[in-house]
């Protein structure tokens, strides 16, 4: 049992449910890189994403008591995430913090000299996604963190048809912003 | 069918850039995991705190005006209470309501999730409109105070009608915080509203 599994229990204080301790703890072990990413998107500097990733992982905290598991643990983690970014932007800009979607995510990347041709391309790639208009940002992230169309389909509320139609827009976006032949 | 003529083939190069999307590594992150799920912990007890603080401290409120009413008597007593009780209500369910996002668990899907907050800002504006109401009231009811003081009192109405100027400085004065307050407020709602409408995309996108 490590530092991620092991439940509060062990560390800390007493845990009412140690059966749902544990299973939040599996689901921040599989999870976390993606909602760190969902939340660089949608946050600026690392307190910032701190504070989101935060708040992701205690809506999800507060909501998994009621998952029944109609739905993928990854969708269900994935809804959450992308709800909380959302309000979470919406929030910044009402409090008029200038948003630099994944600037922070890019920010750590090496500098331009040190930049290896994959590097180049991730950061190409970075900056693309935030160009892209939100209602092709979403599907774009979740199709790029490898969920299925229905699993994208069931995050959004949409129906897959739809998440075709988006996905094939955002796709012609994504080559336009960064430029034919850089599928890498 | 347009969506089946615009569904993408089987890849379309999408597998390549989620290769080298999944690479990327966010920063060391601030919170190692198990503090992480302590910080969690410790924001769903502050969350249960503060909520029931606010309950108590209406709770309060109403407690104290039914010691008022049964200490005082009289219909400026009974308006008085009448309109604090009116206020009280309206304060406890706006805070109840324009939570509902964050008792719900946000385990819905996003089309779900921003039909809320769309009805949400829609109560946003009700509430701004509502202040106005609100305001309007009090000032109806500061003259329907003066007149029961004079039906009662006239002494006091005297003094009350010396001081009349007061009054209408205090109007002056709350009409234009409200007038600036409101602007404010609806231009936040109304950048609310064309944030959920750019995430729902195009009319005929809506799935």
């Amino acid at each position: 049992m490590d530092a991620i599994t092991a439940p509060l229990a062990v560390q800390d204080r007493p845990v009412p449910d140690p059966a749902l301790e544990r299973r939040f703890a599996e689901l921040v072990a599989a999870h976390r890189p993606s909602v760190a990413r969902v939340a660089a998107l949608h946050s600026r500097g690392a307190a910032d994403r701190a504070d989101l990733e935060q708040e992701i992982w205690f809506g999800v905290w507060r909501a998994l008591p009621g998952f029944r598991g109609e739905c993928s643990e990854r969708t269900f983690v994935f809804r959450v995430a992308h709800n909380r970014g959302i309000s979470h932007s919406m929030a910044r800009r009402r409090d008029h913090v200038a948003l630099d979607a994944a600037g922070e995510l890019a920010d750590h990347a090496p500098g331009p000299e040190q930049l290896t041709e994959q590097g180049q391309a991730r950061a190409r790639l970075l900056a693309a996604v935030r160009e892209l208009p939100p209602n092709l940002r979403e599907p774009v992230v979740l199709k790029l963190e490898g969920l299925a169309d229905r699993e994208i389909a069931e995050v959004l509320g949409i129906t897959e048809n739809n998440t075709a139609v988006r996905l094939t827009r955002a796709r012609a976006e994504l080559r336009r912003l960064m430029g034919d032949g850089d599928d890498r | 069918m347009t969506a089946d003529r615009d569904r993408p083939p089987a890849d379309d190069g999408w597998d390549a850039l989620a290769q080298a999307w999944q690479q990327i590594v966010p920063p060391s992150l601030t919170h190692a995991p198990a503090e992480l799920r302590r910080r969690v912990l410790r924001a769903d007890l502050r969350f249960r705190l503060l909520a029931a603080l606010e309950v108590l401290c209406y709770l309060a409120m109403i407690a104290l005006l039914i010691v008022y009413m049964r200490e005082r008597k009289g219909p400026a007593a009974f308006m008085w209470a009448f309109m604090m009780m009116t206020f009280v209500a309206w304060g406890l369910d706006f805070a109840i309501r324009i939570r509902q996002g964050l008792w719900q668990a946000a385990d819905q899907s996003t089309a779900a999730w921003l039909a809320l907050l769309a009805a949400r800002c829609a109560r946003k504006r009700r509430y701004a409109r509502t202040t106005w109401l609100a305001l309007v009231t009090m000032y109806l009811a500061v003259v329907a105070y003066a007149l029961v003081l004079w039906l009662w009192l006239p002494r006091d109405f005297a003094r009350l009608a010396a001081n009349a100027w007061v009054l209408v400085g205090l109007l002056l004065v709350t009409l234009g915080f409200q007038y600036v307050w409101a602007s404010c407020y609806l231009r936040g709602v109304a950048a609310e509203e064309r944030e959920i409408a750019a995430l729902r995309g195009e009319p005929g996108d809506a799935g």
